[in-house]
């Protein structure tokens, strides 16, 4: 994608009053101006997926949010009058798990462990991500190489696998499996960072803010940032989706989030047993629901706002 | 060509010594006593009888001089000489830990890329072929769905259909405990290898359709319809061959993703690959193991990229890579 053909540095060129490109992608309807906002918004609410996906995943953080009124039941509490591993009840929604504990309450508690996981790491990654980015593309030369480097290094070992020996070093819990795939989790972000700048390094405006003096933070932060904002919420987008799936897995395994604590993963585990896995579906198939539909969820908005801010990938679909 | 290999390859080599860094780094923060992981089992329990003994093996190890360079050498010049410690719970030595589960992983994985490159590029040509067709509706939408599945649900359904329901395949496990012909090996082989691929097949779909259909856009390819030349060769031999360039780039890309796929497969089938030695030395901690087991994998991940780089190259002959940068 180029500075040209994006909506959103098209934007921004007005702004700054040098957009006298002859494409305008803003005005898709003869006659009206549309601002190119507007039009990823309109293409976006076109894919019709993408709506079914925030409608999804708004039901989802609703879920994890209101957990303690969807439930009469704590998530960690030993219901022994009821006994473990009953069956569906008017009481208990889901049955009860091997330690009596409500089901229902546990995926409600579980969205929650998700939705924290797939937000946090991924706002700490962004972070980390967009900053190295900046540095490589901004400045270049040793800076550049040394960054470019490290994300290589990052990007050659499998994820899972770095991330399940950071985990298991500093302890599995929530937080450490938030941090470390936040910390591991930039390399990516940096490199679609450092590619767009580099484009966009090279257009006029940003020659011409140069040329009238503005100050490197300027550049960089008015006037960069902006213009990738796009991109950076798809690859955002598709981090949830990532990062809800390491931590199912991590906690599937064991090394993520462990019991008590809630996790979609760590209820899954479960299955392993063959009399769960046979007997009592209702304690492992409603959290594989719950995962695969977050995940699909996000994934249909990601696909939505990639062809909304990329007219291009439209046609691919 | 064989000069872009060589450069292609010492490219790699700062690669390889970050993540010997980040290993020795994993090492170093680890709790415990560095050097119950770093001897001999037989020798250790001679030395901590002694404590005199112990210290001056620490001294001869190095663990009194500084870490950086000075430790990180002295563990890069072991790593070197096939040296990568010892486990502490099982006590042998990581190469012989490793050295026994690469083979069943390599199987696995073999197996699982290859179904799922020839499951997932013909399904993607297919789909964009007869783009916005019900087929091509419900292939995509079944692509999409997979790629969203983890894959530990996948592989219990699957044992729940096809080894508890119908009963027609083993749950898990290499062997059937006291065989150990070709064909039970085969048996066991089916389960796990194929949940693996159709993981990996969906993005490969996703990938294929998209690459191909940009180049079904393209000019050369109505110019190609336009002379008149059959559907199938303008497909196969004008469309496919472009459109297969990309995604060489993204198979090498699925290389890492495929190792976690494998891991978590390797657990859910009971498979004693290094995907469950991996979970194991996580659980017990086992610092070296784990750091031989990412600078295993570290290793086999920047070879494949290399293979798809000249696989790159050998598919593309506009990719003119003698010519010095």
């Amino acid at each position: 994608m180029t500075a040209r053909n994006d909506p959103d540095a098209l934007h921004s060129m007005a702004e700054a009053e040098l957009a006298q490109l002859p494409v305008a992608l803003g005005t898709q309807v003869l006659g009206e101006h549309v601002s190119p906002r507007r039009a990823a918004a309109r293409r976006f609410l076109r894919y019709r997926l993408a709506i079914v996906g925030v409608i999804m995943l708004t039901i989802i953080i609703l879920m994890a949010i209101f957990a303690p009124l969807l439930t009469p039941w704590p998530p960690n509490w030993l219901d022994l009058a009821a006994g473990a591993r009953q069956p569906p009840s008017p009481e208990h929604l889901l049955g009860t798990d091997v330690s009596a504990r409500d089901i229902w309450s546990r995926v409600l508690y579980g969205a929650r462990t998700s939705m924290l996981v797939g937000f946090g790491a991924v706002t700490l990654y962004l972070v980390i991500g967009t900053l190295m980015g900046l540095a490589a593309g901004f400045y270049g030369r040793f800076i550049d190489q040394g960054i470019m480097r490290f994300t290589d290094t990052i990007m050659a070992i499998p994820p899972l696998l770095l991330i399940i020996v950071f985990v298991s070093l500093v302890g599995p819990s929530i937080v450490s499996v938030i941090v470390v795939i936040g910390l591991l989790g930039w390399p990516l972000t940096a490199r679609l960072v450092r590619g767009q700048l580099l484009v966009l390094r090279e257009s006029e405006f940003i020659t011409a803010s140069r040329v009238v003096g503005v100050p490197d933070r300027t550049i960089l932060f008015r006037h960069m940032l902006p213009n990738i904002l796009g991109p950076l919420t798809v690859v955002a987008t598709f981090g949830v989706a990532t990062a809800v799936l390491l931590e199912a897995s991590l906690s599937f395994l064991g090394l993520g989030v462990r019991p008590p604590e809630a996790s979609w993963g760590n209820l899954i585990t479960e299955a392993t047993s063959p009399v769960v896995l046979t007997q009592l579906p209702w304690q492992w198939v409603p959290a594989a629901i719950m995962i695969t539909s977050t995940v699909l969820a996000v994934n249909f908005i990601g696909d939505g706002l990639r062809d909304a801010i990329d007219p291009r990938a439209a046609k691919d679909r | 060509m064989g000069a872009y290999i060589i450069r292609r390859i010492l490219i790699s080599i700062p690669v390889l010594i970050g993540i010997t860094i980040i290993g020795f780094v994993a090492l170093k923060l680890a709790p415990g006593d560095p050097l119950l992981s770093s001897v001999n089992p037989e020798t250790l329990a001679n030395l901590l009888s002694h404590p005199a003994l112990l210290e001056a093996e620490r001294h001869r190890l190095g663990f009194d001089q500084p870490i950086f360079p000075n430790q990180y050498l002295n563990w890069l010049a072991g790593v070197l000489q096939g040296d990568f410690g010892y486990s502490v719970t099982s006590h042998r030595s990581i190469a012989e830990e490793i050295g026994t589960r690469v083979p069943q992983t390599l199987l696995l994985m073999v197996t699982a890329l290859t179904m799922a490159i020839c499951i997932g590029i013909p399904i993607g040509v297919i789909t964009a072929v007869r783009q916005y067709s019900k087929l091509d509706y419900v292939l995509n939408s079944s692509a999409i769905f997979l790629a969203s599945t983890p894959v530990f649900v996948l592989g219990l359904v699957a044992i729940y259909v096809f080894a508890v329901n119908l009963h027609v395949l083993p749950t898990g496990q290499l062997h059937t405990v006291g065989k150990s012909d070709p064909f039970d090996a085969l048996y066991h082989l089916i389960l796990p290898a194929t949940v693996l691929a159709i993981v990996n097949a969906a993005p490969l779909v996703r990938y294929t359709r998209a690459s191909m259909l940009d180049v079904l856009d393209s000019e050369y390819v109505t110019t190609a319809r336009s002379k008149g030349l059959s559907q199938r060769l303008v497909i196969m031999r004008h469309a496919f061959r472009n459109a297969l360039i990309p995604v060489i780039t993204i198979v090498a890309l699925l290389i890492p993703e495929a190792v976690a796929g494998a891991v978590i497969t390797e657990q859910v089938f009971a498979w004693n690959g290094m995907g469950q030695l991996a979970v194991k030395a996580a659980n017990a901690r086992d610092p070296s193991l784990m750091m031989g087991i990412i600078l295993i994998t570290g290793i086999a991940v920047l070879v494949a990229n290399i293979v798809a780089d000249i696989g790159y190259a050998l598919a593309d002959p506009r990719v003119a890579y003698d010519r010095a940068k």
